[in-house]
């Protein structure tokens, strides 16, 4: 386990420096990348560790960047202030889903998210604040009097707002609650059994997920400049599903990897006519499906060799038969 | 310690108990015998708090508990066991053992629970590291109680822990409750197995379609009729498969 540390150290290092040696435009796209990583680690806490499915996460990404732009230009709030007021106001209207998680399981609460994401697609644009369905443009944000204006100093600020809440995060599913996620994921009645509150963990992991997902759409705001509903449509949801379930369910490195392929694809790929990075995409998510079943970095942990000792607290994309009659489980393992 | 006293709840639609009342006192062991869809479970979850009792009360020492949910019993000191092994199989043996003391913030307490209860499970020792969905079913079971102990509960629901077992599992997995048995904990037992539960039990009830139909001291109801012709599988009971007597009343499950 300790022996992690240097790598974490490497990768940061190479986060930091890196973008130093990179065009502008690439810096924009992996600052797009970061964003994408920010949602999907968002979504992974609440569907890979604590088991609940969400179709509707462009919602959020929509409700906190649209929050985080109305603060700022029609408050004109700072930008220090309307980040974390974003995620906060996102968490709140993320406890809405709850309601539904409390009764419905699988694909009936997929659908109930769903219909989230669908109604606040249809609401946002028939605000007037919101610029209706043409959108609004949102200038380049001041941190503390410095100007964010060049995309290499916007990347710094992604970089160490993403670092923060991945520690976090990597803290979170370590303690109580993070087994109480995964407790309810494996197995609900015995995790209330064992004293665990189903109300009190979905809340949670809804409140936790939408916060992430809200710091991941403000950030989008203020990095794209611009606003406008299509972009957070039923499409969206389902990368950030895609994103995690090819990345690694309940894996935090899983769902930065998965967003930085699913995310980088298109752009790499740009050359080429738009057929080309569909069909990558699509048969990127099948053979995921089939030959890494723990998505893309369970299959590296596999690979390099310690795979089975860590595989455990990642999970299926489509889990087996619950070992309830004791025999099975083992398989699932191999 | 723990007393319904006209209890009704419904498992979905079917009201599953029909009135029950029955009492246990600090340190016995009581059993609720009864036949597949009697309303053991349904018992054992209203008493938890898993399900909601639609009329009656529950007092466990000396409050009212029919309202509670379910963490909050829990913390109040009742563990229960679920029926069929509801251990979480991708969290390794160690991890589901924590999970137990998930009540529980007391660390050292916790520490010397988790070598108390590896001493009734030695077998556990050995797999810590293991994922728990690889364990034998035996194995699981045993976790099943383990974790349950984790949270020190002063009263341990048992919802049919020998069920799927081999014979030799069943065996020792009574040791251990009479093990628990003399050091004072009480428990509730709700087992098809009737030979075995009897044996253990200080007190009995029998449970058919949702009212109690017969009780008395284990001793007593060993020697009822009734209990040896149904649920003993003795005297009338004609030839059964296998021809082990020892216990021939739960073989229908597998």
């Amino acid at each position: 386990m300790r022996a992690r540390w240097p790598w974490v150290l490497l990768l940061v290092a190479l986060l930091a420096l890196g973008p130093q040696f990179l065009k502008s435009y690439q810096v924009y796209l992996l600052s797009l990348a970061a964003v994408y990583a920010l949602a999907a680690l968002g979504l992974n806490l609440l569907t890979g560790y604590a088991g609940q499915i969400s179709l509707g996460h462009a919602g959020f990404l929509a409700i906190g960047g649209y929050s985080a732009a109305l603060l700022q230009v029609k408050l004109a709030w700072p930008l220090w202030a309307s980040l974390p007021a974003a995620g906060l106001l996102t968490a709140l209207l993320g406890l809405v889903l709850v309601i539904p998680a409390l009764r419905l399981s699988e694909i009936y609460l997929a659908i109930a998210t769903l219909g989230f994401g669908v109604a606040v697609e249809q609401l946002l644009p028939q605000w007037a604040w919101t610029g209706g369905h043409q959108g609004f443009s949102i200038p380049r944000p001041e941190l503390f009097g410095l100007a964010l204006n060049s995309d290499l100093a916007f990347y710094y600020l992604i970089l160490a707002v993403g670092l923060a809440l991945v520690w976090i995060a990597a803290n979170a599913v370590r303690a109580p609650l993070g087994r109480a996620f995964v407790a309810i994921r494996d197995n609900e009645l015995a995790a209330q059994a064992l004293g665990i509150s189903l109300a009190r963990t979905k809340s949670y992991a809804f409140l936790l997920s939408a916060f992430y997902t809200g710091i991941a759409g403000a950030l989008y705001a203020n990095l794209v400049g611009y606003l406008n509903v299509s972009t957070f449509n039923l499409g969206l949801s389902i990368l950030l599903l895609s994103m995690i379930a090819v990345g690694g369910l309940a894996s935090i490195p899983g769902s930065l990897l998965g967003a930085a392929f699913l995310g980088l694809l298109p752009q790499v790929l740009s050359g080429f006519s738009a057929w080309v990075p569909q069909f990558i995409y699509g048969a990127a998510l099948l053979l995921v499906v089939i030959f890494m079943p723990y998505g893309i970095w369970g299959f590296l942990l596999q690979t390099v060799g310690r795979g089975r000792g860590l595989m455990r607290s990642a999970r299926r994309l489509f889990p087996g038969p619950r070992a309830e009659s004791g025999s099975t489980g083992g398989d699932d393992h191999a | 310690m723990l007393e319904l006293r006209d209890i009704h709840a419904f498992y979905g639609p079917i009201e599953a108990l029909k009135g029950v009342s029955l009492k246990l006192s600090e340190g016995q062991i009581v059993a609720v015998l009864g036949a597949n869809g009697a309303g053991k479970t349904t018992l054992m979850n209203t008493i938890s708090g898993l399900v909601r009792a639609k009329r009656g009360q529950i007092r466990f020492a000396g409050q009212a508990i029919e309202r509670w949910r379910p963490e909050r019993v829990v913390r109040a000191g009742i563990s229960q066991v679920p029926a069929g092994r509801q251990i979480f199989p991708e969290l390794t043996v160690a991890e589901n053992l924590r999970m137990g003391a998930y009540v529980r913030r007391d660390r050292e307490g916790i520490r010397a629970d988790h070598r108390r209860v590896l001493d009734y499970f030695p077998r556990l020792r050995e797999r810590l590291k293991q994922p728990a969905g690889t364990l034998s079913g035996g194995e699981q079971q045993m976790l099943a109680i383990a974790r349950a102990l984790m949270a020190r509960p002063k009263l341990l629901l048992l919802d049919e822990p020998s069920l799927g077992l081999a014979p030799v599992l069943v065996r020792q997995l009574f040791e251990i409750l009479e093990r628990l048995h003399q050091e004072g904990a009480a428990m509730l037992l709700a087992e098809q197995n009737a030979h075995m539960a009897l044996q253990l039990a200080d007190y009995a009830y029998v449970l058919t379609l949702g009212t109690i139909t017969l009780a008395g001291s284990a001793r007593r109801l060993q020697a009822n009729d009734q209990v040896r012709r149904l649920y003993l599988g003795m005297e009338a009971q004609p030839a059964s498969r296998g021809g082990d007597h020892d216990n021939i009343d739960d073989n229908e499950h597998r």
